[in-house]
């Protein structure tokens, strides 16, 4: 058996409770991986995150994270700390696992894939929904052409803001930006990105008004493909991507990571759910199916981890695939406009 | 509020108190957003405000949170528990920080939703009504006028009826509902609305924490007009491309206690994602055996007392004593304020089909 992956960690905030400290209390259990090291600012914060774990140990400084000699270093740290840390990590002599997004700009993120380059290491970015069974089955409807020509996407994302952050860092503009874009305007765009190739033109409105977006508003081209995003953390409505092609459509609801709505000129409808690692080789079975296995969102995130401890990283996303929606949030940004909001305004204010 | 003055906005990230803090901060003056948890600061968020995070349950940290403030507006929402028990925390920790006067956000509800002719403040008030949240209310507003009669800091009370306008449950939820085909209009929805834009009422709340001989006072408030139900939901319905003479109109009989089942059912579904698996799958399952019963979400529209008393509705509240006291006149007429709501459903990402207006 091999020895378990030497695991540390930097940033200990509310993804890192949320998602990376049951996933690496998965793979300490089976024996995959072994967290040696975990830092953030906030010594408490670390040590939280080290109690749920067997052998982690707090410590004070990135520096002490790389002398404990971590085969890969997980950034979950502030965005805007990203790109430092990565070089560092990687220089080193640690592979890295930095969350979503890789950098707040793409020269960071350029910058981090050379120092990689430079250093010998691989760097991986935590975009997790490309794990899903659903987005997957997206890729590969939508790029072997299955629909014909992608004429149009429509998709809404967020609703009231949840997430347990402990600070207003998570507020904070950052290069102009830090809200709903860069968050889970990440995540979105990166699918997009993914499913049909870079964008043609685009236009982005946002409702930031000396803060940071709470809503924002993008309309994007790719080739004949129009497509309408809606990103709030404001309100809610179905969180749900529609797609549609020359030949059938694809609809998909966000909290069904496994579950596909499928349409071919309207005469084949089906409601799919996708079963993956049912068998080993995802070949059909031969008879009846054993019982489902469920895939949730936690699951891609562990998933994440283990395809790093095994070695299996053709599944993960590596820096360079990050670099597109990094673009294209960089034009977000330069072609900034205010959202429409005739209410908005105070009567009798200027 | 005197030349200068800062406002804290207690509940900062609800509905009127993120109203509040965009009027107030839009118009100039000098704002403190307080929200209960640091997810609250995603609205606030958007302007370059010293947004601030208190428990309201906790007198210390909203007596740090209300430093060097001058007035306060109170509009948490919560549970009943909450709204009741805020209070001397909060009244208290006002006091401690010299706060001159705090304009506390109530509601009419303490009336009862479907009130009598010739109800206003002086009528006496309840609290054992059907309603808990009116109870709460009730509760809370003794507990104020207590708290008022032990300090220094003063307190000025508004009672605003249905508060309609952009994040208004009153809007979206109905357009959900009719999205969902669960809209319905009791008895045809004729019942009087007693309605206030919310600019409206952030303007009364203007004038209460400005206007003498208010202290220790509660107020009605509402718009200009005297409208109906059906006034409310036209514009809405039409905005979405629907009749409003084609939804169910029940008769007040017809209340369900399904309904509220179902209501709680769906609020939980909406925040399921951010509950751990096991919970989310927990709340599936009951959903699932919920759904098994032949009650699906979408079925069909269900009457909830509370929905049933208010369209049944006979009597509009008057503003007469806002109106002489605080100097308080409605600024939004009302149709201005329906096309400010469908305007805000486009912005939201509800598919209005109506031309923007010009």
């Amino acid at each position: 058996m091999n020895e378990p992956l030497r695991v540390a960690i930097v940033g200990c905030g509310a993804v890192a409770h949320v998602y990376y400290a049951p996933a690496l209390a998965a793979l300490e259990h089976d024996g995959t991986a072994t967290v040696v090291a975990a830092f953030d600012p906030d010594t408490g914060t670390a040590s939280a995150f080290c109690s749920r774990l067997d052998r982690a140990r707090a410590v004070s400084s990135l520096d002490a994270v790389i002398a404990a000699h971590p085969d890969v270093v997980v950034i979950a740290s502030s965005p805007r700390y990203h790109a430092e840390q990565t070089v560092a990590a990687v220089s080193g002599g640690c592979d890295v696992f930095c969350e979503k997004p890789l950098a707040i700009d793409r020269a960071q993120g350029e910058n981090m894939v050379a120092a990689a380059a430079t250093a010998g290491r691989r760097v991986f970015v935590g975009l997790v929904r490309r794990q899903f069974p659903a987005t997957r089955a997206i890729h590969r409807l939508v790029r072997s052409g299955a629909l014909g020509d992608i004429r149009s996407v429509e998709c809404f994302e967020g609703g009231p803001f949840a997430w347990p952050v402990r600070s207003t860092e998570y507020f904070r503009p950052v290069a102009g930006n830090g809200g709903v874009l860069q968050d889970i305007g990440t995540h979105c765009l990166d699918l997009l990105v993914w499913w049909l190739g870079a964008p043609t033109s685009l236009s982005y409105a946002d409702d930031a008004m000396g803060g940071v977006e709470a809503n924002c508003s993008i309309d994007l081209a790719f080739g004949s493909a129009q497509v309408k995003v809606r990103l709030s953390r404001d309100w809610a409505r179905p969180n749900r991507y529609v797609l549609r092609g020359d030949r059938g459509w694809i609809a998909w609801n966000l909290e069904n990571v496994d579950r596909l709505e499928l349409g071919f000129d309207d005469e084949i409808v089906g409601d799919l759910t996708l079963e993956p690692a049912l068998l080993p080789d995802a070949a059909p079975a031969r008879g009846p199916v054993g019982p489902r296995i469920p895939f949730g969102f936690e699951g891609a995130f562990a998933a994440q981890l283990r395809a790093l401890a095994s070695g299996r990283t053709e599944v993960l996303v590596d820096a360079v695939e990050a670099l597109p929606v990094l673009d294209v949030i960089d034009r977000c940004t330069a072609e900034r406009s205010t959202m429409p909001m005739p209410w908005m305004v105070p009567d009798g204010a200027v | 509020m005197p030349m200068g003055e800062r406002v804290a906005v207690l509940g900062a990230g609800g509905f009127i108190g993120n109203r509040v803090v965009e009027v107030l901060h839009l118009a100039g003056s000098d704002v403190v957003p307080i929200v209960r948890r640091w997810s609250g600061v995603a609205l606030p968020g958007r302007f370059a405000l010293d947004v601030r995070v208190a428990d309201a349950l906790d007198r210390r940290q909203v007596r740090a949170a209300l430093d060097g403030c001058g007035s306060a507006v109170v509009a948490i929402a919560g549970d009943a528990r909450t709204i009741v028990e805020s209070i001397e925390p909060v009244y208290r920790a006002a006091d401690d920080a010299g706060v001159r006067r705090i304009v506390f956000l109530s509601t009419a509800s303490v009336h009862g939703q479907s009130p009598l002719a010739g109800t206003d403040e002086a009528s006496e008030l309840s609290d054992r009504q059907p309603i808990e949240y009116n109870n709460a209310k009730v509760r809370a507003e003794r507990q104020l006028l207590a708290c008022r009669g032990r300090g220094i800091t003063e307190v000025v009370l508004l009672r605003p009826g249905i508060v309609h306008g952009p994040r208004s449950q009153w809007i979206s939820g109905f357009a959900d509902d009719l999205l969902s085909g669960r809209a319905l209009l009791v008895e045809g929805g004729h019942g009087a609305c007693n309605s206030i834009y919310v600019d409206n009422l952030v303007h009364a709340v203007r004038c209460a924490l400005t206007a003498d001989d208010a202290d220790g006072q509660a107020f009605l408030v509402g718009d200009d007009e005297e409208v109906t139900w059906r006034d409310l939901y036209t514009p809405i319905c039409s905005a979405l491309g629907m009749d409003l003479d084609d939804l169910p109109q029940p008769g007040r009989d017809a209340v369900e206690t399904v309904g509220e089942w179902t209501r709680r059912l769906r609020e939980l579904s909406a925040v399921r994602r951010f509950l751990p698996g096991p919970v989310r799958a927990g709340l599936r399952a009951a959903v699932d055996a919920h759904r098994g019963h032949g009650v699906h979400e979408s079925a069909g529209p269900t009457v909830t007392q509370e929905l049933a008393l208010l369209h049944t509705c006979a009597y509009h509240l008057p503003s007469t004593r806002a109106r002489s006291v605080l100097g308080y006149r409605p600024i939004v007429p009302f149709n201005e304020a329906s096309v400010r709501s469908v305007e805000w459903l486009r912005f939201a990402g509800y598919p209005v089909v109506a031309p923007r207006s010009s």
